[in-house]
């Protein structure tokens, strides 16, 4: 039977793609392919075998061609997978990945492809097995970021020279917008990678540098990678020490961080984060407030990661919700070793870092002066109170109307000025004394 | 006599007495996380006492001139030893090129040479003296620095045919990078200083301080001794006997390991080698983080041995029970900077900063140490006996991205796996559960004929590994232990005639227990320390029977 000239189906048209060569001669049967390729499904397997023939019998116009209008495709659909990273691994692996980057495909529909992929490829990964962090709700997560790399590496992409270039460049473009359990699914990967180097972490971290959630999620992901291998309860080798040297740590930190993987402490997961944040957040504060306000980081690592978190972007808001957390929490850790000096510490960073407007128009919220007044009574330390003087006596506004406290809180603050400070008369900036509503 | 608790306590005061006189202002500090806490002893002052604290240690101070470096272990010499400042003064060697043997090691006795043609000779003071100082040691000629090549390594200096052996000294060199007459230092010289620090310009403040300091020139400090020689010497005792924590340990052969292994060449042989292009090109290692394309030069044994030596001796200062890995990880640039190599085109990425390179090489050799513990530990245990199947495979699997799982484990690890010797460990486990002393020497000589070395040497190490979980420490006096020698000969059944010429250190062998006997000075107040390895407390009730209860017990 011979072919028509106008072949329309794309099956038919890879079947024949010499014969119809030759009909109908190079130039309109490489067309014919692009165009119908160019229209199918972008995960389609057929893709593969498109990708192929061009290759093979159009050459590098065509294949730009063809990539180009695949590219505008996935770009259309909001996935962070590319036309070369297909021709690479294949729509397969592409379709996985492209999956668990897409913030909007939901956990549950995650986790019915990996439960079919583990029936395929055979991989049994037992709930049990898992190494109970008390973070229960990221359990689900670290379970499916198990199965993920098992079949990442059944399949073998993970010894692949490009993939660790190329996975990270696709984590990198969806890595604003992926929640804590998508990356914690998405990370896991690069700790098991055949050729990881401190590269590959600092490209990963970089990509999820305006994400907090991302960086969480990423800090939980290698604390578990380390836990489970320090407790020899992993089945591999996860890159420690490229992580390691991605994070900067010197070797009393990295001491440390052993110590805590081993013991399978999981505030190992702060020590990775607070530096995860130091060395790579380049997002807004409110980001981390927002996540310590949530409740999903414990008070005491909350304190140690606004240490380590950037207040230049702070708003007016972000400095309030500080001291309303200081507050908060006081009560709990004040008698913590070196609480106090932390909190000197928190307070003469946002001093240094915030921007002088941002807080002169915070000193000039009535609300303000509750908040501090009320940080001097529940907290009373001379440190404090000379980060606060400083603070005050900086950045206090010119100070046009300035209302009294109240006789309640004026007598208490008093009270406890005269017991930390007897001479604090003298010793406070008048600025501070008056903007306290102190005379 | 002083107890352990005074003889530190005297050494902190020596430390602040240096801070207080204002011998030397450099206020940077070492930091030492522990875990017993975190410490903090002054840099420079600090690791200068450091080496006064180990057995013939010997300190090279690196540094500009007019820092400080030889007026403070002029004065801490003074502090630790009690020797007059004149004296110290009198035995420094201000080297300079034109100086020759004699004037370093002695002169033959003019006299008795002439008149009895005897060849006599008169040992110089810096030979002879307990507090060595060098001074500028870059101005000594090759043919001087070989003079002091064998007082460094063995304290033994030879002249015609008369040898003095210097028993017990603490040597410090000064070295002064830009002078015009250096000498370039060779590297087994290099390679006998235990330890060496870089001075810097001291910080600003301390600047201003040094500025209102009466002039040292005219006026001399009135510096008071606060220890003796003896109490200086008693202290070597309790340092040479400072358990090393099992990590700690393992990092120290596997520093020297790591510094030493290269995938394509023999360091040790390739004597003209450059590590660069031509040698790691397209090497899979290379763009690991790995250390062997940093390093020329492999760790030379005694690199590994003074490396241990000071990290003991900064755990007893700090009142540590054992050496924990981070004290190693602490000391460790600081005795490797200046005996290796670097590569020239990674020593470029640090300004040519050796000491911050070995730094960054020390943390890289951690990182990849902590990446790997797990796997040693895995073999240990198989070592022990047990058998992990999911970690054997992972050690397997590791070989072709770690040079040492490659060379060191992964070629042996077969043989633990054999049923002969696996039978082997099972039985010595279960007769060290029930602590049967015959059977365990039975086993340990039943396996000396069965078993290939590699496989009995890894049996008697677990043995002693589990000796030393019961580890008892003996302490008793030099006096006690020369009255009551002879009985204990008897009991031990060996000849420890030859402890009485201290200093000595003798181990005991007695297949099912172990013990090792420490001996620095032979005056009747120096300590003497046993370290008893044993499951059993029969032995030591004898010891301490045979010493008439003369002797403390931990």
């Amino acid at each position: 039977m011979s072919l028509p000239s106008e072949l329309i189906d794309l099956d038919e048209l890879i079947q024949n793609f010499e014969e119809y060569m030759m009909r109908v001669g190079k130039r309109r049967a490489c067309e014919r392919l692009v165009e119908l390729g160019g229209v199918s499904d972008i995960f389609d397997t057929r893709i593969e075998n498109v990708l192929e023939l061009i290759t093979k019998f159009c050459g590098g116009l065509y294949v730009a061609k063809f990539k180009q209008s695949l590219r505008a495709r996935l770009l259309a659909f909001g996935s962070p997978i590319t036309p070369d990273f297909i021709s690479t691994f294949g729509v397969f692996v592409s379709q996985i990945i492209s999956r668990v980057l897409d913030p909007h495909v939901p956990l549950l529909t995650i986790r019915r492809d990996f439960q079919k992929l583990a029936d395929q490829y055979r991989i049994k990964v037992n709930k049990e097995d898992i190494v109970s962090l008390n973070h229960a709700q990221f359990h689900e997560s670290i379970y499916l970021s198990e199965i993920f790399w098992y079949i990442l590496n059944k399949i073998g992409v993970l010894d692949h020279p490009d993939f660790p270039r190329m996975f990270v460049e696709c984590l990198k473009r969806v890595g604003n917008g992926l929640s804590v359990e998508k990356t914690i699914i998405a990370t896991r990967p690069l700790f098991y990678l055949k050729l990881a180097d401190k590269k590959v972490f600092e490209e990963a971290c970089r990509g999820l540098s305006n994400n907090f959630d991302g960086l969480l999620g990423f800090s939980i992901s290698a604390a578990y990678s380390m836990i489970s291998y320090m407790l020899q309860r992993g089945v591999a080798i996860p890159s420690i020490s490229a992580l390691l040297a991605a994070l900067t740590m010197d070797s009393s930190e990295m001491l440390l961080l052993y110590e805590k993987a081993c013991n399978g402490d999981e505030s190992l997961i702060y020590l990775i984060l607070n530096k995860v944040i130091t060395v790579y957040y380049r997002g807004p504060i409110f980001k981390i407030i927002g996540g310590i306000l949530s409740g999903r980081i414990k008070a005491k690592n909350a304190i140690e990661l606004l240490l380590h978190a950037p207040y230049t972007t702070a708003s007016i808001q972000n400095i309030r919700q500080t001291f309303k957390f200081i507050l908060e929490v006081s009560e709990k850790l004040s008698e913590e070793e070196g609480f106090e000096r932390q909190i000197f510490n928190l307070l003469t960073k946002m001093a240094f870092e915030a921007r002088p407007a941002i807080i002169r128009r915070f000193l000039e919220l009535d609300d303000s002066r509750r908040l501090i007044a009320e940080l001097i009574i529940k907290l009373p330390s001379k440190l404090i109170l000379v980060a606060l003087n400083r603070l005050i006596a900086t950045y206090a506004p010119t100070i046009r109307h300035i209302g009294h406290s109240s006789d309640d809180l004026c007598s208490e603050l008093k009270k406890t000025l005269n017991a930390v400070l007897p001479d604090w008369r003298e010793t406070l900036d008048v600025r501070t004394i008056k903007y306290l509503g102190l005379k | 006599m002083c107890s352990e608790d005074e003889l530190r306590k005297k050494l902190f005061i020596a430390l602040e007495a240096l801070d207080k006189e204002k011998i030397f202002l450099h206020t940077k500090f070492l930091e030492i996380d522990t875990p017993k806490g975190a410490f903090r002893i002054p840099l420079v002052s600090g690791l200068v006492l450091l080496n006064a604290l180990v057995g013939n240690g010997a300190m090279l101070l690196w540094g500009g001139y007019g820092y400080g470096k030889t007026m403070l272990i002029k004065y801490l010499g003074r502090l630790l030893t009690g020797m007059p400042i004149e004296e110290i003064e009198a035995s420094i060697l201000r080297a300079n090129p034109q100086l020759i043997e004699e004037k370093i090691v002695g002169r033959l006795h003019l006299g008795k040479l002439i008149k009895e043609g005897e060849e006599d000779v008169v040992w110089r003071r810096f030979v002879k003296s307990f507090w060595k100082i060098i001074d500028e040691i870059n101005r000594l000629s090759p043919s001087a620095q070989d003079v002091i090549l064998s007082l460094l390594g063995e304290g033994i200096v030879k002249y015609f045919d008369s040898v003095y052996v210097s028993k017990r000294y603490v040597l410090y060199a000064t070295l002064n990078p830009r002078d015009v007459g250096t000498f370039p230092l060779g590297m087994p010289l290099l390679d006998r200083f235990g330890i060496a620090v870089v001075i810097k310009s001291p910080l600003l403040d301390d600047m201003n301080e040094i500025v209102l300091l009466p002039d040292d020139r005219i006026l001399r400090k009135n510096i008071p001794a606060i220890l003796s020689i003896d109490e200086l010497v008693n202290i070597w005792a309790y340092v040479e006997a400072m358990p090393i924590e099992p990590t700690a340990q393992m990092f120290i052969s596997v520093l020297a390991k790591e510094l030493s292994l290269c995938d394509r060449v023999d360091k040790e042989t390739g004597i003209f080698m450059e590590i660069g292009p031509k040698i790691c090109t397209g090497c899979h290692f290379e763009n690991l983080d790995t250390v062997c394309k940093y390093v020329y030069t492999p760790l030379s044994v005694r690199a590994q041995k003074d490396l241990a030596k000071y990290s003991k001796a900064l755990a007893w200062l700090l009142g540590l029970e054992s050496v924990p890995l981070s004290i190693v990880v602490t000391i460790a640039p600081y005795v490797i900077w200046h005996r290796l190599k670097f590569s020239d085109k990674h020593l470029e990425e640090f300004g040519f900063d050796r000491f911050r390179f070995a730094k960054h090489v020390v943390e890289s050799v951690l990182r990849a140490f902590l990446q790997r513990l797990p796997l040693l530990q895995a073999y240990e245990d198989l070592k022990a006996g047990s058998v992990d199947p999911r970690m054997i495979n992972m050690i397997k699997n590791a070989r072709n991205d770690d040079l040492i799982i490659k060379y060191e484990v992964a070629p042996i690890i077969d043989m633990f796996l054999e049923d002969t010797y696996l039978r082997f460990v099972s039985e010595l486990k279960s007769s060290i559960e029930s602590q049967k002393k015959d059977e365990i020497e039975e086993i340990l000589e039943r396996a000396k004929n069965r078993l290939n070395p590699t496989q009995y040497s890894a049996l008697t190490r677990f043995y002693l590994s589990q000796l030393r979980k019961h580890r008892k420490k003996i302490i008793t006096r030099f006096g006690v232990w020369k009255a009551y020698v002879r009985e204990l000969s008897q009991i031990l059944g060996v000849d420890l005639s030859e402890t009485l010429r201290p200093p000595v250190t003798t181990r005991v062998d007695k297949t099912s227990e172990v013990l090792e006997i420490v001996i620095i000075d032979d005056k009747d107040n120096a300590p003497v320390i046993i370290n008893a390895y044993t499951l059993w407390n029969e032995i030591i009730d004898k010891i301490s029977n045979a010493l008439g209860g003369q002797c403390q017990i931990f």
